[in-house]
């Protein structure tokens, strides 16, 4: 997923179109309410567990916190979701 | 290594389609009629507004070649082909079910901005505003507050009240198939429907939606076509 992100996003042509409202705001906003809280969700319990934390809660705090800490802070060797880094 | 969910697809696409060079990283895992767009992935997905979009350009790249398409929701994480196979195996029939309404068809998204209508359902799916409880469910209140929020909260998303879509829904009722409405809790925003289309037909739907006057202090907005985000089922455990 890491390096999926850094290809190139998708293009202007291929994202919605909008009626009315800013494109570029409008369409992050529509990317947010559907990718983000729209979609399926087939996990379940299935889910992977690292270091003793199930995937599901380091799911949840990749999806809650800011960017920062799910990339990792410059200087912290700590994986993200790793008991070192549950502080927060 | 783990899995990034992407879609579910009915009908496996044709090899010829579904290339290599088309979708580097891409594979199927297929159980029975149903099949998985997954690549392998880092846990830890960022959350980036670039990540966001890359994942919404694949589930609309994979819409091109799959007639019927359940768009995963982004980081979405499994362990390994053999968990796609069970999760899969597991709910099958809810999976084809929501496949069947979605084959040959995509999704265009309505908000509604504005205040709220007035004439929301007293009957209890109009959100917050609802007065004239029963007896019973004043003891429910006074007794179990957190069951009786959540059987309010269940009735709210079960069947939301949309008074605001009334005419809107007259003027779209040719092409739209399938309709799911969100109601929001505060302004402006007041609702969000989910209206699934024929495949192709989003500039007849905008044509239609032309002819529609908006209400008096009232904005509707129209995205779209979008892949069926918002017609997949909701899988229990």
């Amino acid at each position: 997923m890491r390096r999926h992100a850094h290809r190139k996003s998708a293009s202007s042509a291929e994202l919605p179109s909008v009626l009315g409202l800013d494109q570029v705001d409008v369409s992050l906003l529509d990317v947010i309410d559907h990718v983000l809280n729209q979609g399926i969700v087939i996990s379940g319990e299935l889910t992977l567990g690292v270091a003793d934390v199930d995937l599901i809660y380091v799911r949840l705090l990749a999806l809650i916190c800011s960017a920062d800490r799910v990339a990792g802070v410059p200087g912290n060797t700590n994986p993200p979701g790793s008991r070192k880094n549950r502080g927060a | 290594m783990p899995l990034c969910v992407y879609a579910i697809v009915g009908r496996r696409p044709s090899r010829r389609t579904f290339t290599r060079s088309n979708f580097p990283r891409m594979r199927l895992v297929t159980a029975g009629p149903v099949s998985a767009v997954v690549a392998d992935c880092d846990a830890k997905t960022p959350l980036t507004v670039r990540a966001l979009r890359a994942h919404d350009a694949v589930v609309r790249k994979v819409a091109r070649v799959a007639p019927a398409i359940l768009p995963a929701r982004f980081g979405t994480i499994v362990e390994s082909e053999a968990s796609v196979v069970g999760l899969i195996e597991r709910w099958s029939a809810d999976l084809c079910e929501a496949l069947a309404l979605v084959e040959g068809r995509e999704q265009m998204t309505l908000r509604v901005f504005g205040a709220v209508a007035t004439t929301v359902d007293s009957g209890g799916t109009g959100g917050t505003g609802r007065m004239d409880k029963t007896g019973a469910e004043e003891v429910l209140d006074a007794e179990h507050p957190g069951t009786s929020y959540l059987l309010r909260r269940a009735h709210e998303q079960a069947a939301p009240a949309a008074p605001e879509l009334e005419r809107l829904r007259a003027v779209l009722a040719p092409i739209v198939t399938a309709e799911r409405v969100v109601r929001h809790d505060q302004g402006p925003l007041i609702l969000t429907a989910y209206h699934l289309i024929p495949r192709g037909g989003a500039a007849a739907y905008r044509r239609l939606l032309r002819r529609h006057a908006a209400e008096p202090g009232s904005r509707v907005v129209a995205s779209g076509p979008w892949p069926p985000y918002g017609f997949v089922p909701e899988l229990r455990q």
